[in-house]
């Protein structure tokens, strides 16, 4: 699934903005808040996992 | 609209004298998932490729799309079947072809009031939410994927339908913000005209552009902190890959209850807008425009009795105001193109229309145009926005009442003037006010040359020049005459 949403957004025949679509978890209610600290979780550990 | 033409061409290489002329749209080049085009005789298609045809396949069995056809909020669409020749003929590789019901005339979002570019974001976002529900979403956001009929919003862009995958935010999004959204919130929060900024770029404003005109009072009005202060911050950068990102929110569990969230706090800010649109000196001129009683039915019957000269299938109504005339002329005429530079004046037309008509709307389109400064070539290859003449030329002009600030406001030469009425070759009721009436005299004092060229005697000279006039009434008061007239050629 994850492959495909890439691949989807890639193609996209515009560039949406990476930060357009982050801001759609912060105004998307509790749920999204939650889904944003997730996110940003995930880029903090890829980031110290590259620096490794 | 102005056009790129494809002649088919046979295999042997040599044009066919039977098939179709494709004249693809110029602004429908972006998505290549499909193409709209006509077939040079007023039918509209849209060619889509194998996937967006098989997304197209789905959309038809929903219930949403079925229901916002029938009721006029998306655009009448039929594939078009599989033995017309149509198909083989198309050059490209396409896997089907839809047919959409032609809309009277075409309109970008700098011609629209603040009242008509809401309703049009409130009709997107009604149709993105209605379109989740069965699991499909929009594929951008663009402010021109709307029309009108009559005063009715109509969505048209039915290519940018696709089925929604799960954990898959909306990439038309930021779109949305720039060409609806931000616009609008500079209207309602800072009177700051929305017309210049998106006749300008057609991408619209920029959430950067957009936040460095809030102050800091601006930030506490509702929706500029998260969508413009925010949007400004996390779209700054442009370090990240948009594909990277939607990949990791998705992971992260983004769902459809957040895009959700979003279409209803986007639908509670527009709804929450508003722009007050009374303060303006021409949309108070019906009440205020020293006609008297008598003079005002006058031109009203004048106006009427050309009108029901014939059937007319366009008209201009050139510094419509309120839209007086508008509506007399709507009376015998397919389609009304209602044209003023005034922002206010049209709103107020604009909401009566609408408070009226509800969805039996007249064929009236109010649009904030002066028209002398008038948009077109804009866009790739100067082709995607084309100007007004282009993009429907009118059988009648109704210019009443504005030849004397065409001419001595904006300096624009009688001759020029008539000139181009005959270029259009349109029938003219058309009213030509005195040196001497007292709004024609205020004018001339801010011209040092005192616009020595701007007399009756002129005046019709150059009417005459091109037109046969066929019927002529002067207003008690002496100073305004009003003529109606058919170009030479045409009769």
């Amino acid at each position: 699934m994850d492959f495909m949403l890439a691949r989807e957004l890639v193609l996209a025949y515009f560039d949406p903005g990476a930060g357009s679509l982050v801001l759609q978890s912060l105004v998307g209610g509790v749920a999204g808040f939650l889904v944003f600290g997730q996110y940003i979780w995930t880029r903090l550990s890829e980031r110290v996992r590259n620096r490794k | 609209m102005m056009r790129t033409t494809v002649a088919h061409r046979t295999s042997e290489g040599e044009s066919r004298r039977d098939a179709p002329m494709f004249d693809f749209e110029p602004g429908s080049y972006r998505d290549r998932g499909g193409r709209v085009f006509s077939d040079g005789q007023g039918r509209v298609f849209r060619a889509l490729s194998a996937a967006a045809w098989s997304d197209w396949t789905a959309l038809r069995e929903t219930r949403f799309f079925r229901d916002a056809v029938e009721q006029g909020r998306i655009i009448g669409t039929e594939p078009v079947a599989d033995s017309d020749p149509l198909l083989a003929q198309l050059p490209g590789e396409w896997k089907g072809v839809l047919a959409h019901r032609r809309l009277p005339v075409v309109s970008y979002p700098y011609e629209w009031t603040f009242g008509m570019l809401r309703d049009a974001a409130l009709l997107h976002l009604d149709v993105l939410s209605a379109a989740l529900d069965e699991d499909f979403i929009l594929k951008d956001g663009r402010a021109d994927n709307v029309q009108w009929q009559g005063t009715r919003p109509v969505f048209i862009d039915v290519g940018s339908f696709e089925r929604w995958q799960d954990g898959r935010p909306w990439a038309g999004y930021r779109q949305f913000c720039q060409t609806f959204l931000y616009p609008l919130m500079l209207q309602a929060y800072k009177q700051i005209s929305f017309h210049p900024w998106l006749r300008g770029r057609l991408e619209g404003i920029s959430p950067q552009e957009c936040r460095r005109m809030m102050s800091l009072r601006d930030l506490f009005r509702r929706g500029v902190w998260p969508h413009v202060v925010l949007h400004a911050w996390l779209d700054g950068g442009g370090k990240h890959d948009a594909g990277d990102a939607g990949k990791d929110l998705s992971a992260a569990g983004f769902g459809k209850e957040m895009l959700r969230a979003n279409i209803r706090g986007l639908t509670r800010i527009l709804r929450g807008l508003s722009w007050s649109s009374a303060s303006s000196v021409w949309s108070d001129y019906t009440q205020t425009n020293g006609y008297s009683a008598a003079d005002q039915q006058t031109k009203s019957d004048f106006v009427r009795a050309c009108v029901r000269d014939r059937r007319w299938k366009l008209a201009w109504d050139i510094g419509c105001n309120t839209g007086t005339y508008s509506r007399i002329a709507a009376e015998n005429c397919d389609q009304v193109l209602s044209l003023d530079a005034d922002h206010p004046a049209v709103e107020r037309f604009y909401q009566s229309l609408k408070q009226e008509s509800g969805r039996l709307s007249p064929p009236i389109l109010p649009l904030v145009c002066n028209v002398a400064d008038q948009a077109g070539g804009l866009g790739w290859r100067g082709r995607e926005h084309a100007g007004l003449a282009t993009r429907g030329r009118p059988d009648l002009i109704l210019c009443l009442a504005i030849v004397h600030h065409l001419a001595i406001s904006h300096g624009v030469p009688l001759d020029d003037l008539l000139g181009w009425f005959s270029e259009l070759q349109c029938s003219l009721i058309i009213e030509f006010v005195d040196r001497n009436d007292l709004m024609v005299e205020r004018l001339l004092q801010r011209r040092t040359d005192g616009a020595a060229d701007y007399h009756r005697a002129a005046f019709e000279q150059a009417l005459r020049k091109s037109f046969d006039v066929a019927r002529t009434q002067t207003l008690e008061t002496g100073t305004r005459t009003l003529y109606f007239a058919h170009p030479r050629s045409a009769r």
